[in-house]
């Protein structure tokens, strides 16, 4: 289970954090608020730290504070009460998180099972695990760098991915004739239709590999998730005009770099530039965006267990 | 050859056309910390980076993406008047110091015991009054000079002030307390209560009362009116007769009326409950089943159909409310007089909430049914992040 950290340090290793600074962010905290021990929060600051510079080592001690007085501390005071089993704690989180919980879950999941996806965390937020006679609590992946609010709607949404995707996975293929049945692939119309598709896929995967990550991220959103243009407005910090404006501009961009591309690497002319165009416009020849923006085939591999 | 324009729409339709299929899971994926860390911006500056290469290309995470975003509360745009989103705290004492300017400059106090020279046409006109009625009939003078001053009236203050001028000071007074009634303190000078009437424009435009005279008790009457022997009955005024108050106030009726007119959505509604406004209501969104109103005189009505019909929420008793946020669905934030606070989690019933003193409480900004930020009348600026059990002051 990996709901939020890679690495799970043991409590109280290490000691990345000064006592002095970790009793002062004590008090930020208010951890006596739960009786939570200041051991515990101080195990808690390191795992922090060693999640965030996992791979590197914090470069100095000034580094170290900067990146722990950056934390959300009341709520990473909180997670860890409640890792800790504190009741007052758990019942705060119950009354204060609860409601907007199922909120984010009956967001996530339209068909009504939100509820249900929400109740479904508490048991490994509370700990029922146990491993080596130690609960294991899902709050002990919550490293403070968020509101202890969004990392919980971060949680069901990759709980929500997680099980869309298992259920796929069990549901049985339709028959040919089915409805549902998936068309085959369109059969270009000859050989040049078929060399031009060819070519347009070859030059649009590169372009799309040429644009920035964000721009990828926008198009991906925009085309693949289906996603508003204020939602990813809101996800990317910027107004929804600005989402609309840099989409645009990603079109253009590949517009540009497809017919380069077909100018250049397939030595076409301008005549059959606009043949490619207009054939992949009748027909995008079973162009798959997610293939383009992402890097293998799709669904073929079973997803692991990330919650 | 042909228009680029054509080819960008055959781009976008190559990409609409284009389905996802999804891409396997793999270690390097983003887990759910580090989505709502780099949703947070709290990510370093590589690691950002990081995550949005793979965000980029992984339709796995791409996925949890959306429906991280798609759980976020909807921030909506409060439709708070322009001058509650200017800065407050220049406005105000920018306000009083220009209305203690006028007043300065208007009024000219003797000293006591020194004969009052008749230089002016106030003083002029002050000579038929009976000596008894000297002081009120000088603070209509003195109202009056300061009128000059102002911009024409509206056609609901085009009463004559001179022709009843002791009513006009008592209605402004009057109107004034029922603004801030905290500013009606004992013992306070006509020119004290000028230097309200002077910042009483801003005031209401700020929706923030007066603050307090130290020492006297928020809810006491103004002691110009119990005190002044020569003011005149009300009655023989007709009802409207609060010429600079009425201007005033027609100006605040009017931000009443734009907050009423468009739904205050969202999070963030601070209103004066006054007499005379229409009630003002706020709501999680505007598609909101459940929306509030506070009606001038500080109650506070719930509805559950969309403001279909109407039902008094019970407060407790002698609670008056000024202002009310409700930030999501079901949580809703309301403030008042001697340091009221009260937060409902339900949507329906109200719980109070602790707060560290008994000051009038003017605004309230909550962002869920946890953190909250209250503004008192005084300008001083609570916030509270554990749903109101502690508060900590804003430096």
């Amino acid at each position: 289970m990996d709901d939020g950290g890679r690495e799970e340090v043991a409590d109280g290793r290490g000691g990345l954090v000064p006592p002095a600074l970790a009793a002062r962010l004590y008090g930020r905290a208010r951890g006596a608020r739960w009786a939570l021990p200041p051991d515990a929060f101080t195990a808690a600051l390191d795992r922090s730290v060693r999640h965030a510079f996992a791979g590197s080592a914090p470069s100095s001690a000034a580094a170290v504070e900067r990146y722990v007085e950056s934390l959300h501390l009341e709520d990473l005071a909180l997670a860890s009460a409640c890792a800790a089993g504190i009741d007052a704690a758990w019942e705060h989180f119950i009354q204060e998180h609860r409601p907007a919980l199922y909120r984010a879950a009956a967001a996530i999941d339209r068909a009504g099972g939100g509820r249900e996806l929400a109740d479904s965390i508490y048991a490994d937020l509370f700990g029922l695990r146990e491993r080596e006679g130690e609960r294991q609590s899902l709050f002990r992946y919550f490293h403070g760098r968020s509101s202890l609010g969004s990392w919980a709607r971060a949680v069901l949404a990759q709980r929500h991915i997680d099980r869309v995707r298992a259920a796929r996975r069990l549901d049985p293929l339709p028959e040919d004739d089915a409805p549902g049945a998936l068309p085959a692939p369109a059969s270009t119309a000859g050989v040049g239709a078929s060399a031009y598709h060819v070519a347009m896929h070859a030059a649009l995967a590169a372009a799309l590999a040429a644009l920035a990550p964000l721009d990828r991220l926008r198009l991906a959103c925009y085309y693949a998730q289906n996603m508003k243009l204020a939602a990813i407005g809101r996800m990317l910090g910027e107004h929804e005009a600005s989402a609309s404006r840099h989409l645009a501009r990603a079109r253009r961009d590949i517009r540009a770099s497809i017919e380069a591309h077909l100018r250049t690497v397939a030595g076409y002319d301008e005549a059959a530039v606009t043949e490619c165009f207009r054939t992949v416009a009748g027909d995008s020849g079973g162009l798959d965006l997610g293939v383009m923006l992402g890097a293998g085939p799709a669904g073929k591999n079973p997803v692991p267990d990330r919650s | 050859m042909t228009d680029p324009v054509d080819r960008d729409g055959q781009v976008e339709r190559l990409l609409r056309q284009s389905l996802p299929a999804g891409r396997p899971a793999s270690s390097s994926c983003v887990d759910a910390e580090q989505l709502a860390a780099w949703s947070a911006g709290s990510l370093r500056r590589e690691d950002a980076a990081m995550v949005e290469r793979h965000l980029a290309d992984c339709t796995d995470c791409q996925a949890m993406l959306a429906a991280f975003v798609e759980s976020e509360p909807v921030p909506t745009v409060a439709t708070v008047p322009f001058w509650q989103r200017w800065s407050l705290r220049w406005l105000v004492p920018v306000a009083a110091a220009g209305a203690a300017v006028l007043v300065w400059t208007f009024v000219s106090r003797p000293p006591a015991g020194v004969p009052e020279p008749s230089t002016t046409m106030a003083r002029a006109e002050q000579e038929p009054v009976p000596q008894t009625a000297a002081p009120a009939i000088e603070s209509s003078t003195r109202s009056e000079a300061m009128e000059a001053t102002r911009p024409p009236m509206s056609p609901r203050a085009a009463v004559p002030s001179a022709a009843a001028p002791a009513p006009v000071f008592q209605a402004r007074s009057s109107e004034l307390a029922a603004i801030a009634p905290a500013a009606g303190a004992a013992g306070a000078s006509r020119d004290t209560a000028m230097e309200r009437q002077a910042a009483a424009p801003f005031e209401t435009a700020t929706a923030r009362p007066t603050p307090p005279v130290p020492g006297v008790a928020a809810a006491e009457p103004s002691a110009s009116l119990k005190t002044e022997p020569t003011v005149a009955p009300a009655p023989a005024a007709p009802p409207a007769p609060a010429v600079a108050a009425d201007r005033r106030f027609s100006m605040a009726a009017g931000s009443a009326n734009v907050m009423m007119d468009a739904l205050a959505v969202g999070s963030i509604v601070s209103t004066h409950a006054r007499s005379g406004a229409v009630p003002v209501q706020f709501a999680f969104s505007d598609q909101a089943d459940v929306r509030w109103r506070i009606q001038p005189q500080g109650r506070v009505d719930r509805s559950g159909d969309r403001g279909q019909t109407w039902t008094p929420v019970d407060l407790g008793p002698a609670t008056t409310i000024t202002a009310g946020s409700a930030p999501v669905a079901d949580v809703c934030w309301l403030v008042g007089r001697d340091g009221v606070v009260l937060r409902s989690t339900t949507g329906v019933s109200f719980e109070r909430r602790p707060f560290p003193g008994v000051m009038a409480l003017t605004i309230v900004e909550a962002l869920d049914a946890a953190r909250a930020t209250v503004t008192t009348a005084e300008g001083t600026v609570f916030t509270t992040a554990d749903g109101g059990a502690t508060w900590t002051q804003r430096p």
